[in-house]
């Protein structure tokens, strides 16, 4: 009797186990995971990275330019401070719905390319490092989403 | 009184393993989860690497005070690069295997991670 009893203990615990068990992983796969991360704000990163990387490696169509600045536009345009030619592009480039912030830090000194305030919400910094003008060039691209003035 | 306490001991040691098991199982969960749809991708770095830092150390070779050895310019130049890469929250390390000069020619390896996936290339810069 105490023998069957033991048992039937035994199995009840093994039944509560593999039910709390089954309930847990049921919950892990259901409960959402979006807010480990932000999609949104990891593509608009990217977007940064790769719109500058393509100003950078988009050889400029005059050859005696193009050597001159090492066969880069944003290197060109960089270092002939041509601000409104890097905006006009940026704002071609990216999607209406994003707005963004310029900085280039170079020479131990820094300098805003193009001027857009930067709001309080989420804003992403994408970067980019270019030779330039015999200098490193640090370029700061904060991107949000918003209304892009001016 | 002896069968009770085998039965306690057996019943402590199942929900010991279970706990074990559905922590693990929370743990993985939550790993794989918090890099659910991310996007890891080091390419538009490397064109930075691969073009601008031979720019960089090409100058810096040119303006060196004399005596300068070219192994000295190439780790001033990697310095720049890998404080500006980790100020982004990225590891960059140049290791440079070999420099000569006539004409200046620098064989070197990089790698670039950003956490979770890492990129080692060999180059060979001449100038």
């Amino acid at each position: 009797m105490n023998d069957t009893k033991g048992q039937m203990h035994v199995l009840e615990v093994l039944l509560v186990a593999t039910l709390f068990t089954s309930a847990i992983n049921v919950a892990v796969n259901i409960l959402p995971t979006s807010d480990a991360n932000n999609l949104e704000e990891n593509d608009l990163y990217f977007s940064g990275l790769e719109i500058l990387e393509v100003l950078d490696t988009w050889q400029p169509s005059d050859s005696a330019v193009a050597a001159e600045h090492d066969d880069s536009t944003l290197a060109w345009w960089l270092s002939t401070d041509n601000d409104a030619s890097i905006k006009q592009y940026l704002d071609a480039g990216l999607p209406s719905s994003v707005s963004y912030r310029l900085e280039a830090t170079h020479g131990g000194q820094t300098e805003v390319i193009v001027d857009r305030e930067v709001p309080s919400g989420p804003v992403v910094k994408a970067f980019r490092i270019v030779w330039a003008d015999d200098e490193v060039w640090d370029l700061d691209l904060r991107l949000w989403y918003g209304y892009r003035e001016g | 009184m002896k069968d009770k306490a085998q039965l306690l001991l057996v019943s402590g040691l199942l929900m010991t393993i279970t706990i074990i098991a559905v922590s693990s199982t929370i743990t993985h969960s939550v790993n794989i989860a918090s890099h659910q749809g991310e996007r890891h991708d080091l390419t538009p770095l490397l064109s930075t690497i691969i073009d601008d830092f031979p720019l960089a150390l090409e100058y810096e070779v040119d303006n060196a005070e004399a005596g300068t050895s070219l192994e000295t310019s190439f780790d001033t130049t990697a310095n720049t690069f890998e404080s500006l890469f980790a100020l982004k929250g990225y590891s960059l390390y140049f290791a440079l295997t070999s420099a000569s000069n006539d004409p200046n020619t620098f064989v070197y390896t990089f790698e670039i991670s950003d956490g979770i996936m890492n990129i080692r290339l060999d180059q060979t810069v001449s100038f």
